[in-house]
């Protein structure tokens, strides 16, 4: 059963800094379009569930008709947010785990300025792997 | 008085019910204290249990009195009517009303009544016993009956007697009696609760029983939620309900529930109802013993919906309210093909607005939390946009979807729900008016200009025309063929599938903008023939027609028909759903789910013309995506914002949306269109602005300045600037001009500076160097401010100052989320040093030059780290010394020893040893391209240089380093002049002087000197100055009329004038003084003296000279009245006496043998000129030299 599934990591000043399809779903270019739409709509209810909860996995916080939308935040406020379709809570938080692990790396990066978008094709490849197996 | 008749138990439930108290009014006393009773009520505070047994005051609690003889309460009489359905309306209290004023009376009559009333039914009940005595024998007699009755029918437990005395003055007995009715309420209350609950525990015990009715079960509970709320137990009411629903979800979600109809299909019921629990007889239900799932629940939810209004809490009927409307419509959504047209899409949208409506006028921001506020808004926002989507669907399928933007918000809505699925899609109307009317619709004009850059979305998640005909009456009878055909049509044939996909298979994608016009008619036209052997499918305008047709004979609801029934009005019920929606997102904070609808309001402003409102709020929507860098999403609004503002010749905000098309991504926009855009500024900036514009370009053009240090510039100098541009427009762009500020930091004034660049530069995509003249400037650091380039009317400005190439390299703007500082570190581009002195010029020897002889001078030229590039000397002599001012000077480096030797400051020595180092380093300030020009000189030989009318010019590799000028000057002895020293005049050193002085002919230098010194020198005569020539040396000396010869010494000033710097701009002057001496100071003595008038002279000449010198000849020049002893010449006594050596600083004594000559003898007065010439003994060379160095010194 094919699956869609749209991740971005946004930074704390809102902008998107990396983005990917990573559902196995037949590509559709005006999906991503409405992936993101949804994405960034729902950053209004992650600022609101954000302060309610010590976890950083924020779990469900959006749906948009079949599509939901999870989120996990960082310490420094940056938000992985993964639009999914399916239900699968613990492969989300692990996948989220594992992506946090990923992204502290890349800002150990000295040559990454945190906040940038991330163009490094490693981190494409580790994050898509990372899909493959938890969602 | 008449009494109201007690309402029918169906109709009772329209109206909260009161609580009723029965009156038996024994001896027709009621109407006497009726008034101060009903006066009393609502009771102010009654205490009640609730259901959890705890005592709850409860204000206002509303009761009717009834007396016994009415028709109601006859009717609800045990025994007659079920004690279930109707128990909870009984009388809660029973008052009996008596008075009495005889006791015989009492015990006879009254007594055995009141006992047969109390006894007669299990009901509480107290006696109020009313007085009308007015005499005092009769209040006697009353209060005995009273106190009889007390005794009779109260008991220790419980008083239940109360007196009322007619006349009396007391009124407090009233509240005794609001009391007791209040106990007997809560005493009945507790007894029919806690008997209903029983009988609900048991039958939801057996809820699992085949023949279980939920009928029964929602009888009983419901019973009870009534008699919590007449109680005013609200909150116990609801729960009640709460649990209702929830078991009424068990059972019809069992897996075994018996399928009863689902209802919906009476007139009207497109129309939610889901705050209107009375438009169905329920209790029918009960009744009849089914219950239809499509009006019970929404019955259940406009109960707790007034009990939750009545509890004050509208924000949560709203949010009870919101998840209701989602659920029912889910359960709609299954049902849908036994319900009419789109029941599913017009309930939703009834409901929401009934919703919105009934809360927001309930609803009061001021007494609750700010968070509930929030939430409250965020809901009626969610509620609006949810109509707004289905409006925008029915819409759609109506055929008014041109009308609706094709935005990423309304495409996600719409292609991601499914088109409806009814069993049979409706037919054609009778009048094909409607069919020609849907023909007539024109395909939307594709977007000019910019617009084109817009993704086109997809409104609709299939083609709406293959959904229609699979659903056709004709079609779908079962005919297995036919099937099969519409099977291979669609690969995705199931309604799961078909949401999940939402790409048509057999049809090319790119045809769907929205409505697929020239999808359907181009699509498939085997499938379509094949079709037609049995019934033409119906083509798109006739789907719409179709649908018109029968949702507008459907629709109940007046404002949602008027909205479908014409385009205008669509857009008008759209555009109030919208702009409501994005009102109550920006309350509740949310502001981005309101700037994507503000967006949608200005898509409508856009297509109605009005720009001016559409370009506001389709800016609002570009500065969120904008500033939060969504680049996908701002390339879908953007473009139209662009479109609004050329349209209002806003050409300011058209240009800068081009430039902010520029700096996206490079992804949504392809290199075409980023060069037409580009084209496009230019083609605006070189004509057909009518005023200059200013754009901020700083996402497009960054720059920095190089690398590594900073310029360093001395004040006042000019220089250039190297700036690196990255620009970010796709094709070369040609600006008129590029100028930048300069900022100097850590002053408050004197703000900024402005530079131009050298030559009006063409920037390429990417990365240019661009050179900046600088004018001379103040003293200070200076950072980066602003780049402005012009292209005929356009300014562009960048503030981006880039502080990384890695970050620009990319041709993006800078990061500008930096975890570490918030504020950038400036680096500073340009110092600009304080006035300090530049250049110092010293001679190199100052003292002990000799009178009358080309003497060479040396100046120390030493730059102080500052290049002296192009300097000139100008040298210019003061009065009685010659100068030769076209010569041949001589420029030697000035060695650290030498300096040392002239006691230099340290400093000197530093600089002198940074630029070696700079020299071996071969890395130089502004002298990469001259280094090998510096290597190139021999630093042992002294280079000529021609030098005219004083002026030399140093060479370039003397700019950085301290050189020593050698230039020749002749001092002249004159009396005037001439200063005496009393102090010691001994040499203190011996003078330094040019290595190696090239060979050159000594006539050369000495002639003109000669001929200069002859001119001034009065007391040189031809005889002595050929001798001089001859003998290199000349000293003189006077005696002075005290007879001794003392030497003398002479301040000479030179004039030493150097222009420097920028194009010769600096000028250093300095008058340096040369002290001036002659080689031997004189003494004269007489020895002995004859009697003839011999006598023996001696003359000591003491050596002023740091050098060995030999005497060649002496010659003594008597004047008259003295002559030479032996008639010599002049010459010492004794003549081998000479040549005579004389070590430096040492004295010898020449002995001359003279007499008076009286012949020319004046009296007594005499002078003696001395004139002596020496060759100097130089053994090392045999040329002449003026100064003697400390090798020579050294010599034997």
């Amino acid at each position: 059963m094919s699956s869609t599934a749209c991740f971005v990591i946004v930074s704390r000043n809102d902008s998107p800094i990396y983005e990917s399809e990573v559902g196995t779903a037949p590509k559709k270019d005006e999906a991503a379009h409405l992936h993101q739409f949804i994405l960034h709509a729902s950053l209004d209810i992650v600022q609101d569930v954000v302060w309610n909860t010590n976890n950083m996995f924020l779990k469900l916080v959006d749906k948009f008709n079949d599509l939901l939308v999870s989120v996990y935040v960082t310490a420094g406020h940056t938000r992985l947010m993964l639009l999914h379709d399916s239900r699968n809570e613990d492969g989300i938080k692990n996948f989220f785990q594992e992506v946090h692990e990923l992204y502290i790396k890349m800002l150990l990066n000295p040559l990454y300025v945190p906040g940038s978008r991330i163009t490094s094709p490693f981190f494409d490849t580790r994050v898509r792997a990372l899909a493959r197996k938890y969602l | 008085m008449a009494t109201p008749p007690l309402p029918q138990p169906a109709v009772a439930k329209k109206s909260p019910e009161r609580l009723i108290v029965a009156i038996e009014d024994v001896n027709d006393l009621w109407e006497s204290i009726r008034g101060n009773l009903e006066a009393r009520v609502p009771f102010k505070k009654a205490s009640l249990n609730n259901k959890a047994r705890n005592l709850v005051l409860v204000d206002k609690l509303v009761v009717e009195f009834v007396q016994t003889t009415d028709a109601r309460l006859r009717r609800g009489l045990p025994g007659e009517q079920s004690l279930l359905s109707y128990g909870f309306r009984r009388p809660y209290a029973w008052l009996i009303v008596v008075t009495c004023d005889d006791l015989d009376e009492y015990k006879n009559l009254l007594k055995p009544r009141l006992k047969t009333i109390v006894q007669a039914e299990d009901h509480e009940w107290f006696i109020v016993f009313v007085s009308k005595a007015t005499t005092d024998s009769a209040v006697k007699i009353s209060k005995r009956v009273y106190s009889r009755i007390e005794g009779d029918f109260s008991s220790k437990k419980r008083e239940r007697c109360c007196k009322v005395d007619l006349h009396g003055p007391d009124t407090s007995v009233w509240e005794e009696i609001e009391l007791k009715i209040v106990e007997c309420i809560r005493y009945s209350l507790d007894r029919r609760v806690q008997y209903y609950e029983e009988e609900v525990r048991k039958l939801s015990e057996n809820r699992f029983m085949p023949a279980w009715n939920f009928c029964n079960f929602f009888t009983v509970k419901e019973s009870l939620a009534f008699m919590f709320e007449m109680a005013n137990l609200r909150e116990d009411a609801l729960r009640e309900y709460d649990e209702l629903e929830q078991i009424y979800s068990e059972t019809v979600n069992a897996p075994h529930a018996n399928t009863s109809a689902f209802g919906g299909l009476d007139a009207g019921d497109d129309c939610a109802a889901l705050l209107d629990g009375t438009r169905k007889p329920v209790s029918q239900f009960a009744a009849d013993g089914t219950v239809r799932e499509f009006d019970f629940r929404q019955y259940l939810f406009s109960r707790q919906a007034s009990l939750l209004f009545n509890l004050l809490r509208p924000a949560e009927v709203s949010g009870r309210g919101h998840s209701f409307i989602i659920l029912f419509a889910k359960i709609l959504t299954q049902h849908e093909k036994d319900l009419p047209f789109c029941m599913r899409e017009i309930w939703v949208i009834t409901a929401c607005l009934a919703l919105v409506k009934a809360t927001s006028r309930r609803f009061s921001a001021a007494i609750v939390t700010p968070d509930t506020v929030k939430d409250f808004y965020r809901l009626q926002g969610d509620l609006y946009s949810y109509a707004r989507t289905k409006l925008m669907r029915l819409a759609d399928l109506i055929g008014y979807g041109h009308n609706i933007e094709t935005s990423p918000c309304n495409s996600a809505a719409l292609s991601m729900l499914p088109w409806p699925r009814p069993a049979v899609w409706p037919a054609l109307p009778p009048d094909i008016s409607r069919v020609q009317a849907k023909e007539q619709i024109s395909p939307p004009k594709l977007s000019e200009g910019l617009g084109r850059l817009r993704k086109q979305l997809s409104l609709s998640p299939t083609v709406l025309l293959r959904e229609a005909n699979r659903r056709r009456a004709s079609l779908s009878v079962g005919n297995l063929a036919e099937m099969l055909d519409l099977s291979r049509l669609s690969l995705k044939e199931s309604p799961a599938a078909d949401a999940a996909d939402s790409a048509p298979a057999p049809l090319p994608p790119s045809t769907l903008p929205d409505e697929p016009i020239s999808g359907a008619h181009s699509s498939s036209p085997e499938v379509l023939q094949k079709q037609n052997s049995i019934e033409p499918p119906m083509k798109l305008p006739e789907v719409q027609a179709a649908a018109e047709h029968a949702l507008l004979t459907s629709i109940s609801d007046e404002t949602l028909r008027m909205a479908l029934s014409s385009v205008e009005g669509f857009e008008d019920f759209f555009l109030e759903l919208t702009r409501a929606a994005a009102d109550n997102f920006h309350r509740s904070w949310r502001k981005r789910h309101g700037v994507v609808l503000d967006g949608e309001v200005a898509a409508v402003h856009y297509r109605r013309g009005a720009l001016d409102a559409a370009a506001k709020l389709y800016e609002k929507v570009c500065a969120l995506y904008g500033s939060e860098g969504w680049h996908a999403l701002l390339v879908q609004v953007l473009p139209r914002l662009s479109e609004c503002q050329k349209k209002l010749s806003d050409w300011a905000g058209y240009l800068s949306s081009c430039i902010k098309l520029l700096s996206l991504d490079p992804g949504p926009i392809s290199n075409e269109d980023r060069s037409s855009i580009q084209a496009e500024i230019v083609k605006l900036a070189h004509g057909g602005l009518p005023v200059p514009v200013s754009l901020d370009v700083s996402t497009l053009i960054t720059f920095a300045a190089r690398g590594g240090p900073p310029l360093e510039l001395c004040e006042g100098d000019p220089g250039t600037l190297m700036v690196t541009v990255w620009s970010g427009f796709p094709d070369d762009i040609i600006m008129d001009s590029l100028s930048l500020t300069l900022v100097t930091t850590f002053t408050a004034d004197e703000g900024t500076k402005v530079v131009k660049s050298v030559d009006a530069p063409v920037l390429q995509p990417g990365k240019n160097r661009v050179l900046m003249t600088l004018p001379p400037q103040k003293p200070g650091s200076y950072v980066l401010g602003v780049l402005t380039g012009h292209i005929g009317q356009v300014k562009l400005r960048s503030h981006t100052y880039c502080t990384t190439s890695a970050a620009s390299s990319k041709g993006g703007p800078p990061d500008s989320d930096d975890y570490l500082s918030n504020e950038k570190p400036l680096r500073t581009v340009l110092e600009v040093a304080k006035p300090r002195a530049l250049v110092e010029i010293k001679p190199a020897i100052t003292k002990g030059l000799l009178f009358g002889e080309p003497q060479w001078v040396g100046l120390i030229v030493r730059p102080l780290n500052y290049s002296l590039e192009g300097a000139r000397v100008h040298i210019s002599t003061g009065p009685n010394l010659q100068f030769l001012s076209d010569q041949t000077a001589l420029l030697e480096v000035s060695k650290p020893l030498l300096a040392e030797a002239n006691a230099p400051s340290s400093t000197d020595i530093d600089g002198m040893k940074t630029f070696h180092n700079m020299l071996e380093n071969g890395d130089s300030l502004n002298t990469d391209d001259n280094v090998n020009g510096i290597l190139d000189y021999d630093t042992d030989m002294p280079q000529h240089l021609l030098m005219k009318d004083g002026s030399v010019e140093l060479p370039d590799w003397a700019r950085m380093v301290a050189s020593v000028l050698w230039v020749q000057v002749k001092a002249d002895s004159d009396d005037t002049l001439c200063s005496h020293f009393s102090g010691d005049p001994h040499l203190s050193s011996p003078p330094p002087s040019p290595k190696k002085v090239p060979l050159m002919s000594p006539d050369s230098q000495i002639k003109g000197l000669t001929t200069a010194s002859s001119a001034n020198g009065p007391h040189a005569t031809a005889d002595s100055l050929h001798e001089s020539l001859q003998h290199g040396t000349t000293g003189q000396g006077h005696v002075l009329p005290n007879g001794s010869l003392v030497s003398r010494f002479g301040m000479k000033t030179l004039k030493v004038k150097m222009e420097f710097g920028v194009s010769r701009s600096r000028l250093y002057e300095r008058t340096i003084a040369l002290q001036f001496t002659h080689p031997f100071r004189i003494s004269t003595r007489i020895v002995s003296r004859g009697n003839d008038g011999r006598f023996l002279l001696q003359i000591t000449l003491n050596s002023q000279l740091a050098a060995a010198v030999t005497i060649q000849s002496a010659n003594l020049l008597l004047q008259p009245g003295f002559a030479h002893v032996n008639n010599h010449e002049g010459h010492p006594t004794p003549a081998w006496l000479l040549p005579l050596s004389v070590s430096a600083s040492s004295e010898c004594a020449l002995l001359f043998a003279i007499r008076s000559d009286p012949v020319t003898a004046k009296d007594g007065e005499y002078e003696v000129d001395y004139h002596a010439a020496r060759r100097v003994n130089r053994s090392s060379n045999r040329i002449l030299a003026k100064y003697f160095s400390v090798r020579q010194l050294s010599e034997p």
